[in-house]
């Protein structure tokens, strides 16, 4: 479907650029509106492995790991199938027992049967281009880079970033948020959440004990940072002369209004990073069993529109701690109070 | 989206956008002055321009996916313009990377 609006977005990118502060300000609500328009790519999409077919196996992830031998070819040559042995190639291997982490954290804590809740197979693609510095989720699939060795180490050694990947799957599959500006950055920031949960679940860490870092296994020692981001203290994890500062806001005074990054999906995503940590430590115990919860119901409600801002998120996880544990909980009041320390404030 | 008229006070600017690891430093933007090239290489840049139309969509960087964004600006009936075009990182021309990675323009160097 065509979408059509009656002044094109590229005018609208004009007006904010060129126009007055008023005109700014209308332009930028219209363009976000029209972003929000914009068609999501939907649920995962089968690839013709999972299309393949198998019966479900309920509690038991369906790993596949491909190997595309540094070129940019998916899925890859097979290299390890569920239930074979160690491959003896560490990215392979870290993949596999990655996304079975992941799996097992999804189906104990939340009974969830993989990214669709339909028992899809995780297909993790590793060894893709040469010295590749990224990971990412394509709409099927998990992919891995093997890092430039210079600044970035291979992508699978971070069990949290791959969780992460896997996490983009999981919110496609139910809310769907539009990766663009607000919403763009909260799909990032759910996604880093569940990412450092499955880590913390893999090892049996409660949130006082964890050290909330994303990707603190990638960089390498020549460069001056702890990880990629820091939950706990968005805009810390690296200040390097080759990879710059970490830009990442904590709280709503300094927003990053972007054309940039989709919106800044990789920055404000600080902003409610900051808020699960905040309302984690506060409950104390393992995050996944009271955080985690409110966090994956709220993800997991289909009145949460795809183009949902901070305060609209804030708002429904505000209704879905009262639904868990009260109105008059401490968990409402933490997690309240964990969104006004970071300048959100809900409905 | 077709391509616009480019005269020498035309810039072009390229930048690598998105993936998990979105530092400032790893979208090394790079701008390019059409009054700095020769007509052989601003023939060389509307070239790459032109390869990338056919390929620009505005649905790229889901799920930490890397993009390459091109900005021109340019004149157009005495008004600034620009054209903004953003391309997946594996769909993107390969002049398209040289250019961004080396700065190499096809028709020579600036």
């Amino acid at each position: 479907m065509q979408i059509r609006s009656f002044i094109p977005p590229y005018i609208l990118d004009r007006i904010i650029d060129h126009g007055s502060p008023y005109q700014r300000g209308c332009a930028r609500q219209t363009l976000d509106h029209v972003h929000s328009l914009l068609p999501n790519p939907g649920p995962p999409r089968p690839t013709a492995i999972a299309e393949l077919g198998e019966l479900r196996t309920p509690g038991h992830p369906q790993r596949r790991i491909h190997d595309a031998e540094q070129r940019m070819q998916l899925p890859g040559i097979p290299r390890r199938r569920e239930g074979l042995p160690a491959s003896g190639d560490a990215a392979v291997d870290e993949a596999y027992d990655a996304l079975g982490a992941t799996y097992t954290f999804f189906w104990q804590v939340f009974q969830r049967d993989s990214i669709d809740d339909l028992g899809m197979p995780l297909i993790g693609t590793v060894h893709y281009g040469q010295g590749y510095e990224n990971a990412f989720w394509n709409g099927e699939q998990m992919v891995f880079g093997d890092g430039d060795g210079e600044l970035f180490q291979r992508f699978t050694r971070s069990l949290d970033v791959v969780a992460h990947e896997l996490a983009h799957g999981v919110i496609e599959s139910e809310a769907g948020l539009v990766y663009f500006n607000q919403p763009g950055a909260l799909n990032e920031s759910i996604s880093d959440v569940f990412g450092v949960l499955t880590k913390q679940h893999a090892l049996g860490q409660t949130a006082a004990e964890a050290d909330w870092l994303v990707g603190a296994e990638l960089l390498t020692d020549k460069v001056s940072g702890v990880a990629l981001r820091s939950m706990a203290n968005p805009g810390t994890a690296y200040d390097d002369p080759l990879l710059g500062r970490d830009p990442q806001p904590a709280h709503m005074r300094d927003f990053i209004e972007t054309r940039e990054d989709n919106g800044g999906v990789h920055l404000n995503s600080g902003i409610p990073n900051r808020a699960f940590y905040l309302v984690a430590t506060a409950l104390g115990g393992y995050a996944w069993e009271q955080a985690g919860r409110i966090w994956y119901a709220t993800l997991c409600d289909p009145q949460l529109p795809n183009d949902a801002d901070f305060v609209t998120f804030s708002s429904a996880t505000l209704a879905h701690a009262a639904k868990l544990f009260g109105r008059q909980s401490s968990q409402v009041q933490a997690l309240h109070e964990a969104w006004t320390s970071v300048g959100v404030v809900p409905r | 989206m077709k391509m616009p008229a480019l005269g020498p006070d035309a810039s072009l600017r390229v930048s690598r956008q998105g993936g998990f690891a979105a530092a400032p430093g790893l979208a090394r933007p790079r701008q390019i002055e059409f009054a700095d090239c020769n007509a052989a290489q601003r023939q060389g840049l509307c070239s790459v321009l032109e390869q990338c139309l056919p390929v620009a969509s505005k649905h790229v960087g889901h799920g930490d996916q890397r993009f390459f964004k091109v900005e021109v600006h340019y004149r157009r009936e005495n008004d600034d313009a620009e054209m903004i075009l953003q391309i997946a990182e594996e769909r993107a021309p390969q002049e398209l990377l040289q250019l961004w990675k080396d700065g190499a323009i096809p028709g020579g160097s600036p």
